[in-house]
């Protein structure tokens, strides 16, 4: 069996079967998620290349698949990546149980993973830019049927998607096969020009981030919290892969002056945009924003430093606190939302009095996205926060300023939750549903535990993330 | 007449068409003009690929266009009276005579900066020629306009799909590979259902 056919094409089917049975919603993401944890269980355990005996079964897993000319190929080193976005998959959809979430969100889901898995792992490289395209066009339809409106935002994310793909795919063309210096390339000056800009609008970096909060608004949160989370990473591994097909791009001063200034920008308006809410789905957006800047002054800082990969593994470390703190805030702020079907920020007085749990677990997810101390996400912050303060220290402290505009953002929030309402209709408890406290709770937990003992999961994720970066 | 001559000829059809679709209000015009602007793309890319894999744009330009024109059908005739009214989309919607007089003026100021990139364009992709470069900048222009002044998701795909022909042009000369050829007719097809499941969802606030 040939490895891309078990973790590219499967899914898909898998997904194509998952949208027959999206009629009976809970089932469906009962099956999703088991088939997402089977996906990635089974990429954690059958190495590629190697032939493995179950029972009287012996066979080996291939690693390319060759489709009209081109190939797909998933190495060992490939598996990791693999394995989170199937997990994350799995975590989402077991989520999705008990809180009000749209059913294409379960084949959507699956068939965006599988297309995100093939935009890394085909060859040429840059034919991966299509997957993206077509994954992002999944999760529009999603986001679309959640809205049920057609948003400015969604209309934007559109154009975004829809114009990056372009540029990308004839930049890695004319990258192909270009092993000499920037210099001596006819056309380095477009290549660069097509990069910056591909770049941009597949990453919703600067100027375009402006739909990340526009969406937020109107479609479900927990959704959102779920394509913005796998999208972005995937993106960002994309993106990575494309610098390190040359030398002199992946050292180019124009890719580091990019990547600065972006993440500059990012934090610095993502912690702007989150004081002055006045609506928690806007603030979730903001954040997003905060974070996708976090990620660009990371690969800056590997871009910058002479061991490069011992920066960019700091990627992989972002991946549990943030897909904990966001699919955490998804699920509370849809609590919120489907007590009084808004999340205006004076429509929530006295919520924290009627949903503690959510409440409570509201507060610990936006101390995580913020690097709080103590919360899972503070050593990476503390991380790439050094790791600017000795290179160039403004950025540093406006990556810490975008911080602090999200947590300001946050505790505004918490002020008006715990409010004291003497209304007789707000002074009534109503607490979540069991299964609702439980996943708040142990997610909250998670987070926490995680900051207090970061060596214990930060440092797999690290080790994953060197193996991903060493083999890609 | 000339080969050059008619290259020029199927150049300034397409860019026409794609005007057309920038300043027209009527949409079953814009669908047509649309439809045979797909035609125009695959003479420019059979000049320099085979004519089997010609005709796949040829039948996914023509698929984009039904798929567009029947949503749209569907979308007016659901519509209304009081909605047709209050949304604007009378039968005929007619836009002030500045605005059309604004979108062409800019039209043709994107289209001489794009005369001057043709060269820049011909250096750096050696075998494209004169014509198809015209035609490649032209349309990628004519997209990005549409996408600029018009924001119903019937326009936006039209405006997407028509910067993705350029951009098949171009690869037309560069890279005639049949996945690619192929995923590029899937993600055409992709906007245009896409543009159409969006339109189902924009009715009541529609204004094409």
């Amino acid at each position: 069996m040939s490895a891309p056919i078990l973790w590219i094409v499967l899914p898909m089917i898998f997904s194509g079967g998952l949208l027959l049975i999206v009629r009976w919603r809970r089932t469906s993401a009962w099956v999703g998620s088991a088939l997402a944890l089977f996906l990635a269980v089974s990429a954690l355990l059958l190495p590629v290349g190697k032939s493995i005996s179950l029972g009287i079964l012996t066979f080996e897993m291939q690693q390319s698949w060759l489709l009209f000319g081109r190939r797909f190929i998933l190495e060992n080193a490939d598996r990791p990546f693999v394995v989170i976005v199937n997990l994350s998959i799995a975590f989402w959809l077991i989520g999705s149980q008990h809180t009000k979430v749209h059913s294409l969100l379960i084949p959507v889901g699956m068939a965006s993973g599988a297309l995100l898995i093939a935009s890394v792992l085909v060859q040429p490289f840059y034919y991966g830019a299509i997957s993206l395209l077509i994954a992002a066009m999944l999760i529009i339809i999603l986001f679309v049927s959640e809205a049920e409106e057609v948003t400015l935002g969604i209309k934007r994310y559109w154009i975004f998607q829809g114009l990056a793909m372009p540029l990308l795919l004839l930049a890695g063309w004319l990258m192909s096969g270009t092993e000499a210096s920037a210099g001596e390339i006819p056309a380095a000056a477009l290549i660069y020009t097509l990069l910056l800009i591909g770049f941009s609008l597949l990453l919703s970096g600067v100027p375009f981030q402006s739909w990340l909060p526009a969406v937020a608004q109107r479609v479900n949160l927990y959704s959102f919290s779920f394509a913005v989370f796998i999208t972005s990473f995937s993106t960002l591994l994309f993106v990575l892969i494309f610098l390190r097909q040359t030398a002199w791009l992946f050292t180019s001063s124009w890719m580091i002056l990019f990547f600065s200034f972006q993440g500059l920008l990012m934090t610095f308006l993502g912690g702007l945009g989150a004081i002055y809410h006045h609506h928690l789905g806007r603030w979730m957006g903001y954040a997003v924003v905060k974070e996708i800047g976090l990620s660009f002054l990371t690969v800056s800082l590997g871009l910058t430093s002479s061991q490069p990969l011992s920066f960019l593994a700091i990627l992989f470390m972002q991946i549990l606190p943030r897909g904990i703190a966001l699919a955490l805030l998804g699920l509370a702020l849809n609590i919120f939302h489907d007590h009084g079907n808004s999340l205006r920020i004076q429509d929530l007085l006295g919520m924290g009095r009627r949903y503690p749990f959510a409440t409570l677990a509201f507060f610990v997810a936006a101390l995580t996205l913020v690097g709080f101390p103590l919360t899972a996400a503070f050593p990476i912050h503390l991380l790439v926060w050094q790791g600017w303060f000795q290179r160039f220290p403004p950025i540093a402290f406006i990556a810490i300023f975008g911080s602090v505009g999200v947590l300001i953002g946050g505790l505004r929030a918490m002020a008006v939750f715990v409010r004291n309402v003497d209304t007789q209709e707000a002074i009534g408890v109503e607490f979540e549903s069991r299964y609702q406290v439980i996943l708040l709770m142990l997610s909250s937990f998670l987070l926490l535990f995680t900051g207090i003992f970061p060596q214990w999961s930060l440092s797999t994720l690290y080790n994953l993330g060197l193996t991903f970066l060493r083999g890609g | 007449m000339s080969a050059q001559w008619l290259g020029y000829l199927e150049a300034f059809l397409v860019l026409t068409l794609g005007l057309f679709n920038l300043l027209a209000q009527d949409w079953r015009r814009r669908v047509l003009a649309f439809a045979f602007q797909a035609i125009g793309v695959v003479l420019l890319c059979w000049q320099s690929l085979s004519l089997t894999l010609s005709l796949v744009k040829f039948i996914e330009g023509w698929m984009a266009a039904a798929i567009l024109g029947t949503a749209m059908a569907n979308v007016t005739s659901s519509l209304s009276p009081e909605d047709s009214q209050s949304s604007g989309v009378a039968p005929r919607m007619s836009l002030p005579f500045s605005v059309l007089v604004f979108r062409f003026a800019t039209a043709i100021l994107v289209g001489a900066s794009v005369l001057g990139g043709v060269p820049y364009l011909m250096s750096v992709f050696n075998g494209i020629r004169y014509h198809q470069a015209f035609a490649i900048l032209g349309l990628a222009a004519v997209g990005l306009l549409i996408l600029s002044f018009r924001s119903s998701p019937f326009s936006i795909a039209i405006g997407l799909i028509t910067i993705l022909q350029a951009f098949e042009i171009l690869l037309a000369v560069i890279e005639p590979s049949v996945m690619l050829n192929g995923l590029l007719a899937g993600v055409i097809l992709g906007m245009a259902f896409l543009g159409a499941y969006l339109m189902f969802f924009e009715r009541g606030q529609y204004s094409p």
